[in-house]
């Protein structure tokens, strides 16, 4: 059934990763997954310039309050003790990233990463004013006119209007959006909220202006080790070169069979779209982002000719020469189990997170102190964090010690996100039998749904 | 260096400035999570005033210089060998032609 196919020994590609660069001119594209590409565009920069201006229960709905050290994500808060969840979502999402590359390859450079969502929209704004690719080559090529430097500037203003405001909504995540867009309003902008806002906003326009291809070919860490998580019945864009061979230029009356060619009419279609500047047909390479583009021409140039679909098509290494795609192997059954057991432990975590902090801080000077009366007193200081945005009404206990008595303070009431810190003092008459005693404070609330237990130690003399 | 190409040279900034960037975002992240500016100022400085603001900023670009002069001593340390490997690929490049 295999036919030989003529091998080209291409240039070392590593020698390439530091040639001089050559600027990239993807011709815009219509098809399948240039519309799936667009949704996710419009999806994912939907949410991020919409969802700073979002407002729950009075509040802004997502807010990193950095200076206040409080996060705010809908109707739960996050203090810098729950940073474990962080920590846990950032595992999942690596986790999430080594799953769906496993089944589907690049998914997330293709369609998702913010460097591909936001270099479609300035590949956009660079069409609208300076047309499609082969008028976007002549100009770049052609002299300095009036038309052109209106063009360039058209294009510089508004893609330095788009970053800016890309900035600006970045830093609305971090600062009150409200305040902000006032403070921009009457430009009485904050020092650190202008410089955040000039850096997010000329790195977008750097990366998705200037940079793009270049952002995925030579800084990005996933395109080096995403092979890692690659096997043979991982998804890839793939040329059928068994199908395709050999390529040739031909009539659309021509019989290929008779002109013993391939599929392939060498239109050079799948290259020019490529946001990258690759050739999909020498093969599975570092560069391609898995966007799909190349599908999307080849499709449209197959269906020209009358010829089925699907001469670059996604497929797995396994399902090239005819055999089958198994979804089921043990990768992924590892990732999905490590996925579904992480997401799960989260979100329980998530919204049963204790509604109060307690510490007991020993004071640092003076072990204990005896009394007037023959007693002996250790002093602390009681830290109180409530987590929760209601009021909490709070008594104290000591466990398993009748001997102790609470000295100053009975009953606490904390506003919601109050933090209280409270000098307390352990109070006994009668010597312990130990010179170190370990004790537990308890903190509950009236009706007991808020109880935390926090360990401490009470000091006295060494017993005659 | 001076037979570096000018391609090469950005190559070796980048090299050090986007790793340097990545890894002192991630620990400001880490530190700032546990430990509290404003109490980090109390025990330094405390005649000087620094709010939480000021004090994410100058860690992070403490932080920032850090790697980044890791990263350069690194590129640094490597340079011979590319310049090594860089020269004999040239005269291969040579010995090539003259056959």
């Amino acid at each position: 059934m295999s036919k030989p196919i003529a091998i080209t020994i291409l240039p070392d590609a590593s020698e390439s990763l530091y040639a001089a660069h050559a600027k990239v001119y993807p011709r815009e594209i219509d098809g399948r997954f240039a519309r799936m590409r667009l949704a996710a565009v419009f999806a994912l920069l939907g949410l991020f310039y919409l969802v700073p201006w979002l407002r729950w229960d009075g509040r802004q709905a997502v807010l990193f309050d950095l200076p206040a050290r409080k996060f705010y994500v809908l109707g739960l808060t996050f203090w810098p003790q729950d940073f474990f969840w962080l920590t846990c979502l950032l595992i999942i999402a690596g986790i999430s990233l080594f799953f769906f590359t496993a089944v589907a390859g690049r998914l997330w450079c293709g369609y998702a990463c913010p460097q591909t969502v936001w270099t479609e929209v300035f590949l956009w704004l660079e069409r609208v004013c300076e047309g499609r690719r082969n008028q976007r080559i002549k100009l770049d090529a052609a002299p300095w006119t009036r038309e052109k430097i209106l063009r360039k500037s058209a294009k510089q203003f508004l893609w330095v209007t788009f970053a800016l405001w890309t900035g600006f909504t970045f830093v609305g995540f971090f600062t009150p959006i409200l305040e902000l867009a006032h403070e921009v309003r009457r430009a009485s902008l904050g020092g650190w909220e202008a410089f955040w806002i000039l850096f997010y906003g000329f790195a977008t326009y750097g990366n998705a202006g200037y940079l793009r291809e270049q952002v995925c070919k030579y800084m990005c860490p996933y395109a080096r080790f995403q092979s890692a998580m690659f096997d043979h019945d991982t998804l890839i864009i793939s040329y059928d070169a068994q199908r395709g061979e050999p390529r040739g230029a031909r009539k659309r009356s021509a019989d290929p069979k008779t002109l013993g060619l391939g599929d392939c009419i060498e239109c050079e279609a799948c290259v020019q779209v490529c946001p990258t500047g690759i050739d999909i047909r020498h093969g599975l390479q570092i560069e391609c982002i898995a966007c799909a583009g190349c599908i999307d021409a080849c499709d449209a140039v197959m269906d020209k000719m009358g010829y089925a679909r699907g001469l670059i098509r996604y497929t797995t290494e396994n399902m090239l020469p005819g055999g089958e795609r198994r979804l089921l192997r043990p990768r992924t059954l590892v990732y999905a189990v490590l996925l579904g057991g992480l997401l799960s432990a989260f979100a329980w975590g998530v919204t049963h997170r204790a509604p109060l902090i307690v510490e007991l801080l020993h004071d640092r000077n003076a072990l204990y102190r005896r009394t007037s009366d023959g007693g002996i007193e250790n002093s602390y200081t009681l830290k109180l964090v409530n987590k929760t945005d209601a009021r909490q009404r709070l008594h104290f206990q000591i466990e398993d010690h009748p001997e102790l008595r609470i000295v100053g303070i009975g009953e606490v009431v904390l506003a919601g996100s109050e933090v209280a810190d409270l000098p307390l003092t352990l109070h006994t008459e009668q010597l312990p039998h130990e010179h170190h005693e370990h004790i537990e404070l308890v903190v509950a609330n009236d009706d007991g749904s808020v109880r935390v237990e926090q360990k401490g130690e009470f000091f006295a003399p060494e017993a005659p | 260096m001076n037979s570096f190409s000018r391609d090469r040279r950005l190559a070796c900034i980048g090299a050090i400035a986007w790793p340097s960037f990545f890894a002192a975002a991630a620990a400001s992240v880490v530190f700032f999570a546990i430990v509290d500016p404003s109490e980090l100022a109390e025990i330094t400085w405390p005649h000087l005033t620094i709010s939480r603001k000021l004090g994410y900023s100058i860690g992070f670009f403490m932080f920032w210089a850090c790697t980044f002069g890791s990263s350069a001593f690194s590129v640094l340390l490597l340079l011979p060998v590319w310049q090594k490997s860089h020269d004999e690929s040239a005269s291969a490049g040579d010995a090539a032609n003259d056959v």
